[in-house]
């Protein structure tokens, strides 16, 4: 009997499926990081394989990689922190597609991490930037534009950063 | 595989301008991460984003900014915040350290402006030690108040707590 029980104790895989078709097997404990799933899961809807219709490949392998760190016991506190710091070093338009990933799948904490992260490109940038690193048109007249400024002047004191970067 | 990638192109993912497109307490979440100018300085982007600073449920008023400013400046900035705010303002956080104690009345309005507005955490702190802390009473807070029960208070300072029955519940 013993025997038996021990040979059973398997960990629970699930297969995420990307929207381009690829498919990626994952441990149960750490695919439920994501509330969506996990609600699959409890659901008794996961049997199968779980379609991410909305998670383009490059970005699924990106939140497996986060989700398998931050569910390592392995790794310490430390480790971490360099992790997520490295993990938000790419481009704006990965950030986004993590950032809808993650709000789709309901993974709090990278959701998180990717809103700080794109706050930080916004910080201390003029409005010029920020309206070219995320493609922004401005659809208002010059005179607006100074109308709207007026009404928080003290938002525009100061040096503000004109580099792209 | 090729044309589920034309697919992605297609379907507008390369454009940057997604920003918009997500959902209104994302957009919030983000700019908790700013400070209130860059956040303020967003609402000039485009019509879109022209009052989405202003409705943001949380709103963190810290000592940052204070330095670039003077004090009857300072005031007049925060009542102009409150008043170009729309809709709840659930968390709220003042640094009051660059507030002149003599000026501490003002901050009662603020309260009780806030206590009226479905207030849920409030957070009052001082960057410096104050030689007169501020004294928040009852009746800085509208009695009643259906939140009032459930208020998370924070004090991270010198700040004198008067009798508050309500809030001392466990």
């Amino acid at each position: 009997m013993a025997e038996a029980a021990s040979s059973t104790i398997e960990k629970n895989n699930l297969t995420l499926k990307s929207s381009y078709g690829d498919e990626f097997v994952l441990e149960e404990s750490i695919a439920i990081q994501s509330v969506t799933i996990k609600n699959m899961v409890e659901d008794g809807c996961s049997s199968s394989v779980i379609p991410l219709s909305k998670v383009d490949t490059g970005t699924l392998i990106k939140v497996i990689e986060y989700m398998k760190m931050h569910s390592s016991t392995s790794s310490n506190e430390e480790e971490i922190q360099n992790f997520d710091k490295e993990f938000v070093r790419i481009s704006i338009k990965t950030i986004l597609n993590i950032l809808e990933a993650a709000n789709f799948l309901d993974i709090r904490s990278l959701l998180d991490l990717c809103a700080e992260a794109v706050a930080n490109r916004i910080k201390n940038k003029t409005p010029e930037v920020v309206r070219k690193i995320f493609n922004i048109t401005s659809d208002f007249t010059p005179e607006e534009e100074a109308e709207i400024r007026n009404e928080t002047p003290w938002a525009f004191e100061g040096d503000l950063d004109h580099s792209l970067d | 595989m090729m044309t589920d990638t034309f697919k992605g192109l297609e379907d507008g993912r390369d454009k940057l301008d997604r920003l918009i497109d997500l959902p209104i307490n994302i957009r919030n979440q983000i700019q908790e991460h700013m400070t209130i100018e860059d956040a303020a300085r967003m609402s000039v982007l485009s019509s879109k984003w022209r009052h989405i600073w202003a409705s943001n449920p949380k709103l963190r008023i810290s000592a940052d900014y204070y330095r670039k400013t003077n004090q009857t400046c300072t005031i007049d900035i925060i009542n102009r915040i409150l008043l170009q705010h729309y809709g709840p303002i659930k968390t709220f956080l003042l640094d009051i350290s660059m507030i002149n104690p003599f000026e501490h009345s003002v901050i009662d309005l603020w309260m009780l402006h806030l206590s009226r507005n479905g207030l849920v955490e409030l957070t009052l702190r001082s960057l410096e030690y104050l030689n007169a802390p501020y004294k928040l009473t009852p009746l800085c807070v509208r009695r009643r108040a259906r939140t009032f029960e459930s208020f998370i208070l924070h004090f991270q300072a010198a700040l004198q707590f008067c009798r508050f029955p309500q809030a001392q519940k466990p």
